[in-house]
């Protein structure tokens, strides 16, 4: 029980602006407006004695990204089995995504066809996964795998010249394991992964039909779940926490670089390489670490690693993808995502904002895994959340 | 002369209690009745820099106010430390059957000093961020406190509900909007996802303890707490035809006395971006059916409707506003009440107690005189009116102690 008494004796804080009877009504004399926490004004008496404490005049919505260059597409999936986890995009520039969580849901997004553009459902399959990874092949081909929580990770392909099966079982690349990331190669019909505990490099040639295992990244699986590939067919990835390591396409190996994702000191073992894009401009890798949030770029020829730096005080760099204006555009954070550019012409890393809309309802995007460029330059951007939506950000706008 | 409030009243009462020991903080979030008859509030500070809520009782039988806890303090976060502190328990404190309270914490209130908070821009800065609501449980007896911990980083807890046979919370996050379950006898919390974007006001129960909330579309959310899983049903909350957004949640829900139905206020998630007028609505569990039951007052397109509550008359009372918009809020609220048989609705008075006409009630209830209590909000010192209907007995009777299991 607290004595009245020293509450009355207490010093309280001094408020900022009046509310409820200290408000003043227009017309009186010696009054002087103030400026409330939502950003009304009101006035109150002069003398009253209220503490001036500045704050910017868009403090409320200088944390948000600019709400006219984004859509909010929905999506016709249930709560649950919404959350984007990957998209890629065809040689049509036709835009895919696939869901996970209680079941999974592969879609298409087609801003050309149709009377209204949008979203369309092409096929589920039961059971529960964490993630999915998405390619399509040299010869315009769309596979998928799944992160499921225990046994086969079924390799998937989409058909759609089969009303009936679209989705069809191709293989599991690794007995007893799910699969983690996967890779194609532009210029022939190869998918390359990795298997969900081991970490085993697969190599799939869809020609030949064959499946080759190139052994694990990392033996106690401490390796990365995203892959890269150049425009020479390498693939890169990461083995033990940050090092790199690369499949040498020519001389079909795995090679175990000595290099390695830049880190806060002494926090090596808590990080991985979270996202990973090839910029075939200036055949750089950009990519960012999982802990500590940390953006990079590995100049593949010169086999150097720079630092550039973190956009956000979060960890986490989600997702990357290349815009169409030569920008490295990412989500960082952690359930407060927010979307940030680098501009490697400027040596510009900044921080966008969260993304936010009012419509087709407010709705904010707290969690994002998945970014893909598409043809005309927009960026695809996918919510993975209970509840989530394809945000298409177009830089052009701005 | 006016009776006291233990008296036998001829004529309606309205006064206030006014919370003058705190003389800046400014809201009541949070009202209830505890098991023990006494009215137990959340007194907050939101809109100055470095308030913690303090928990107040009100001894109706001794017409007494009793400051029993300054929060955040209690909570290892002094109202200086810079961070945002605990500011608010919001539609979160219930009072148990054994005479706990169970609350949640809740945030907004900026750290000392600052003239402004928001979690989005202090998100992972140690120094400014909110560290997380609380649950806790206070036993006003022995006037011990039990603190479960923080549950979710840089949020606050929205709503709650108690479903106490099965020991259970079931609650709100914001600003994220998930729904969280935490279990008391296990002390664990469980984040079940995101509902929605804008936070509904309240979560409910029925009466096999299942929890109940809304999403920002209207579609009535449902925690089966056998299976333990959301499921959204396809009920849906009406909304103003001339609403210019499709959003709309949930307000406040009180307890039909059937047991088998509630009735609820829609709410227009915030006038400025949705300017609606608020309604109420009636929905039955078994039936999943919801019932529109038309404007509260519905002169005004923003209207806000607060403070639904059960008189011993069996009217439904509530405040509407009307609007008036020099001040801050661009309201006054007047008292209404329904006739739940004939859905007539009727202006009982202005709830003015002669010094101020409240701009903005929150939530509402009963003690075991009949009188019952709103909780007002944007004034200082802040303060909770009481309202006597015409013809009580005057007598406390402690069968008649309502309970209400959610804030």
């Amino acid at each position: 029980m607290i004595n009245p008494e020293a509450l009355r004796k207490r010093k309280w804080p001094v408020p900022s602006f009046p509310i409820g009877h200290e408000v003043a009504q227009p017309g009186e004399a010696d009054t002087v407006a103030f400026c409330g926490d939502a950003g009304e004004i009101v006035l109150g008496p002069k003398e009253a004695g209220y503490v001036n404490l500045p704050f910017p005049p868009d403090y409320l919505e200088s944390c948000y990204a600019r709400e006219e260059m984004f859509t909010a597409l929905p999506l016709p999936f249930p709560p649950g089995e919404s959350g984007i986890n990957a998209l890629a995009k065809d040689k049509q520039g036709n835009v895919f995504g696939l869901c996970s969580g209680v079941k999974s849901h592969l879609f298409i997004y087609n801003s050309k066809d149709g009377p209204e553009p949008g979203v369309t459902h092409l096929g589920t399959l039961e059971g529960a996964a964490q993630k999915g990874s998405l390619v399509v092949t040299a010869d315009n081909r769309l596979f998928f795998g799944l992160n499921t929580a225990s046994g086969d990770g079924y390799l998937y392909a989409y058909d759609s010249n089969d009303s009936t099966t679209r989705l069809k079982k191709i293989c599991c690349p690794v007995k007893g394991e799910a699969i983690a990331a996967l890779i194609a190669d532009e210029s022939s019909p190869r998918i390359y992964g990795l298997s969900g505990n081991s970490g085993t490099f697969f190599v799939l040639d869809l020609d030949k039909d064959s499946l080759e295992w190139k052994g694990p990244v990392d033996k106690d699986g401490l390796f990365s779940r995203t892959l890269t590939i150049t425009a020479s067919g390498d693939v890169f990835g990461g083995c033990r926490w940050t090092k790199m390591f690369k499949y040498d396409r020519e001389k079909d190996r795995l090679v175990f670089m000595d290099i390695n994702a830049p880190i806060i000191s002494g926090r090596q073992m808590y990080n991985r390489l979270e996202s990973l894009v090839y910029d075939e401009q200036t055949d750089s890798i950009y990519g960012g670490t999982s802990a500590d949030g940390i953006l990079f770029r590995f100049m593949v020829n010169q086999d150097k690693l720079i630092s550039i730096g973190k956009p956000l005080n979060q960890p986490h760099i989600r997702c990357l993808t290349v815009g169409a204006d030569n920008c490295i555009y990412g989500m960082a954070g952690k359930h407060c995502c927010h979307l940030f550019r680098y501009d490697p012409a400027e040596g510009d890393l900044r921080d966008l904002g969260i993304i936010h809309v009012r419509s087709p309802r407010p709705w904010h995007c707290y969690e994002c895994d998945a970014a893909v460029t598409g043809n005309d330059g927009r960026i695809y951007l996918g919510q993975n959340e209970r509840v989530s939506y394809l945000f298409v950000y177009s830089p052009s706008v701005c | 002369m006016t009776p006291k409030l233990g008296q036998a009243a001829h004529e309606s009462v309205l006064r206030s209690l006014c919370f003058s020991e705190l003389p800046v903080h400014d809201t009541v979030w949070s009202i209830n009745t505890g098991a023990d008859g006494n009215i137990y509030m959340g007194v907050c500070g939101e809109l100055t820099g470095g308030l913690s809520v303090f928990l107040v009782r009100y001894d109706p039988r001794k017409d007494q106010v009793e400051y029993l806890l300054e929060v955040s303090p209690a909570l290892g976060e002094p109202t200086d430390s810079g961070r945002a502190p605990h500011a608010k328990i919001h539609y979160c404190l219930i009072g148990a059957a054994d005479g706990k309270l169970y609350c949640a914490t809740h945030y907004s209130g900026p750290g000392l000093g600052n003239p402004i908070w928001r979690p989005f821009h202090t998100w992972d800065d140690p120094e400014r961020m909110a560290e997380g609501f609380h649950i806790f449980s206070y036993d006003p007896v022995t006037e011990s406190l039990e603190d479960f911990g923080i549950m979710s980083p840089n949020e606050g807890s929205r709503a709650m509900a108690l479903a106490q046979k099965r020991g259970l919370l079931y609650g709100i996050t914001w600003p994220r909007d998930h729904f969280y379950v935490y279990d008391l006898n296990r002390r664990k919390y469980s984040d079940l996802g995101r509902i929605g974007d804008t936070n509904a006001q309240v979560v409910w129960t029925d009466p096999e303890e299942n929890g109940y909330t809304v999403n920002d579309l209207g579609f009535i959310i449902k925690y089966d707490a056998d299976q333990g899983r959301l499921v959204e049903l396809k009920a849906r909350l009406p909304i103003d035809p001339e609403a210019p957004l499709e959003s709309r949640s949930v307000y406040d829900v009180v307890a039909a006395p059937d047991g088998q139905s509630v009735y609820g206020i829609v709410w227009n998630c915030e006038h400025r971006h949705n300017p609606s007028a608020e309604r109420l609505f009636r929905y039955e569990f078994k039936e999943n059916k919801v019932t529109d039951l038309g404007a509260g007052y519905g002169k005004d397109k923003t209207d806000h409707l607060g403070g639904l509550v059960f008189a011993d008359d069996g009217y439904l009372y509530y405040a509407a506003s009307k609007k008036c918009l020099n001040r801050r809020l661009p309201y006054k609220m007047h008292l209404f009440r329904m006739d739940t048989e004939t859905l007539a609705k009727e202006e009982i008075c202005p709830i003015d107690d002669g010094d101020w006409n409240s701009e903005y009630i929150a939530k509402a209830t009963k003690d075991a005189y009949g009188n019952l209590y709103f909780a007002d909000t944007n004034n200082r010192p802040p303060r909770v009116y009481i309202y006597r209907p015409k013809g009580l007995s005057g007598n406390f009777t402690s069968s008649k102690v309502p309970t209400r299991n959610w804030g």
